[in-house]
């Protein structure tokens, strides 16, 4: 709140001093913020443009809702995975014929696509700042829909991030100067 | 027989032979981006091993160029994941002693098949 800005400091009083009135407030929407402190008796009039509080509140907004939308993202693909993994539970127990299983596998079949590594690199980083849990590249491929190589692709980008390199062929780690 | 311990250390072929303490949830099937066909993804933990039982037919090409694909080539890791082009089907798994204290699975399916080592086994100091 660094826009915030001190425009007054009033003794206790019924009246309202005219220059906060006709000021360089006039005609301007702004926030207005009274902070007593009874020691002194007195009143600290602090004011902000309501537009620099909305932007604050937007991007704030803007950045929890992208997290939000990630954080469902992996949601749905862990209540998938669950899904699949009790149909397939199901086959090996015998209650459901292959037949069956082929069908409802059908359903959660995937096709793999390429996925740009910086959107890989991008959303793993976040995932992990969110979480704090870091998957393996077989599991970051199933997310993403993708291979794995295009997932070391996107690793390749955390070099800054030990617990990301780990997950890298040595081969790969000399490549990028590790 | 080549034995392959590091990270993405492969093998292809088309008779697979598997052992493993842990047996991971299944991750969904995929249309493998690269052979084009609908392949069904496994992955092991606690200590897995894959090896050829029988390799590819010469008018197959292997997927990855850097894959080992001879009969009795091995990978070994923390954790190993792959794909086969069958279903692990419950007939295609045993349950074996692995040592004197755990059990382990095996498992033999006769399709074409990837494996790599996803995690390499730890070192204790």
């Amino acid at each position: 709140m660094s826009q915030l800005r001190t425009l007054y400091s009033l003794t206790s009083s019924r009246i309202v001093t005219e220059d906060f009135l006709a000021d360089d407030n006039a005609n301007q929407d702004i926030l207005v913020r009274f902070q007593l402190e009874d020691r002194l008796k007195t009143i600290t009039v602090t004011t902000t443009n309501t537009k620099t509080i909305r932007d604050c509140l937007d991007a704030y907004h803007d950045q929890h809702k992208q997290d939000i939308n990630l954080l469902r993202s992996v949601i749905f693909w862990l209540r998938n995975n669950l899904d699949y993994d009790g149909v397939y539970t199901a086959f090996l127990l015998g209650c459901l014929s292959e037949e069956e299983f082929e069908e409802e596998s059908e359903k959660f079949t995937v096709y793999e696509e390429f996925v740009d590594p910086i959107k890989i690199a991008q959303d793993i980083q976040k995932m992990y700042s969110l979480i704090g849990v870091d998957f393996d590249t077989s599991d970051y491929a199933s997310y993403f829909k993708c291979s794995q190589e295009n997932i070391v692709d996107g690793l390749k980008l955390l070099k800054n991030n030990p617990i990301f390199m780990e997950k890298l062929p040595q081969k790969i780690i000399q490549e990028i100067g590790l | 027989m080549t034995l392959g311990l590091g990270v993405c250390s492969s093998i292809e072929g088309k008779k697979l032979k598997l052992s493993t303490r842990k047996i991971n949830p299944q991750p969904s099937p995929v249309v493998d981006i690269k052979s084009g066909k609908k392949v069904y993804k496994f992955k092991l933990s606690y200590d897995g091993g894959a090896e050829i039982v029988d390799s590819l037919d010469l008018n197959d090409p292997a997927v990855y160029s850097t894959s080992m694909l001879d009969i009795g080539d091995k990978i070994q890791g923390s954790s190993i994941d792959g794909w086969t082009e069958k279903v692990i089907k419950p007939n295609d798994i045993k349950v074996i002693s692995r040592t004197g204290t755990h059990k382990g699975s095996e498992i033999e399916i006769k399709c074409r098949f990837y494996a790599h080592v996803q995690t390499e086994h730890r070192h204790h100091a």
